[in-house]
């Protein structure tokens, strides 16, 4: 997966470089930021565990 | 009043002596961004560290990060800056730092604890994730100073000169990322998910190259 999103990163970039139109942009820019975030989301598995009292 | 007077796209195609600062700043703020990410590059393979599922999870949202200003810096190449294009860049930007931001608070929180040795290595006293938490927060703040002086540094109209150093920003941040697949991929191989701890590249386990 991640593998995948560097390369959907790159592709982002390319998309800028060749000046694609800004919904093509801002579609490929703002997939990428969801699935980093779903990456992330699947890497945090518990709690912090900080036992803070707020 | 005009609808047309308030909008960005009406402010003066070319300002004062600040006018071009957005620009210089958005070829820093790719610039920067990018240099971050070869930091993180140098420690895994200098001084050999295997970059953790979180640690490159930043590493993609400072990526994006720099590509949102790379949208200031692309237009600017042409000569020709809106301010759609100024706010688009800055915006996505912001979002990524935001992002990044609470990735890195998390990477952390988790090692915040007495007598935890924290993952990685040391930089001037503070583990490279601290390092990303306090510089992804600088950037928030940073890009609100950016877009609060807007009106008077912001120029729409930029000279054809600024078209190579343009290019080498972007070439820099296309040229990071693309070793970023590679990297990864090796530490990755053919699975689809890092493990929370790695220890070895295992694409050349799965190629049968090291066992």
């Amino acid at each position: 997966m991640d593998t995948l999103i560097f390369g959907g990163i790159l592709a982002t970039l390319l998309a800028v470089y060749r000046q694609a139109s800004r919904t093509v942009v801002l579609g490929a820019w703002f997939v990428m930021l969801v699935a980093v975030i779903l990456l992330m989301a699947h890497h945090i598995t518990s709690s912090l565990a900080l036992d803070l009292s707020y | 009043m005009a609808m047309n007077s308030i909008l960005p796209d009406a402010a003066p195609i070319a300002g004062g002596v600040l006018g071009r600062v957005q620009y210089w700043f958005a070829c820093f703020f790719a610039v920067g961004w990018t240099g971050v990410v070869c930091g993180g590059l140098y420690y895994q393979f200098v001084e050999w560290e295997y970059p953790c599922p979180l640690c490159i999870v930043q590493r993609m949202f400072m990526l994006l990060a720099a590509i949102g200003a790379g949208v200031i810096v692309r237009r600017g190449m042409d000569g020709t800056v809106s301010g759609r294009d100024y706010m688009m860049g800055w915006g996505l930007s912001l979002v990524a730092v935001m992002a990044g931001s609470f990735a890195s608070w998390r990477q952390t929180m988790l090692h915040i604890l007495p007598g935890d040795k924290g993952y990685g290595s040391e930089v001037f006293g503070l583990h490279l994730y601290v390092w990303a938490w306090i510089l992804f927060s600088a950037s928030v703040v940073a890009i609100g100073i950016v877009l609060a002086f807007a009106h008077s540094t912001a120029d729409r109209a930029l000279p054809p000169s600024y078209r190579l150093p343009g290019q080498l920003v972007l070439g820099f941040l296309g040229v990071v990322i693309a070793i970023n697949v590679v990297a990864v991929f090796f530490e990755e191989g053919f699975h689809w998910f890092l493990p929370d701890d790695p220890t070895r590249y295992e694409l050349l386990y799965d190629l049968g190259i090291l066992d």
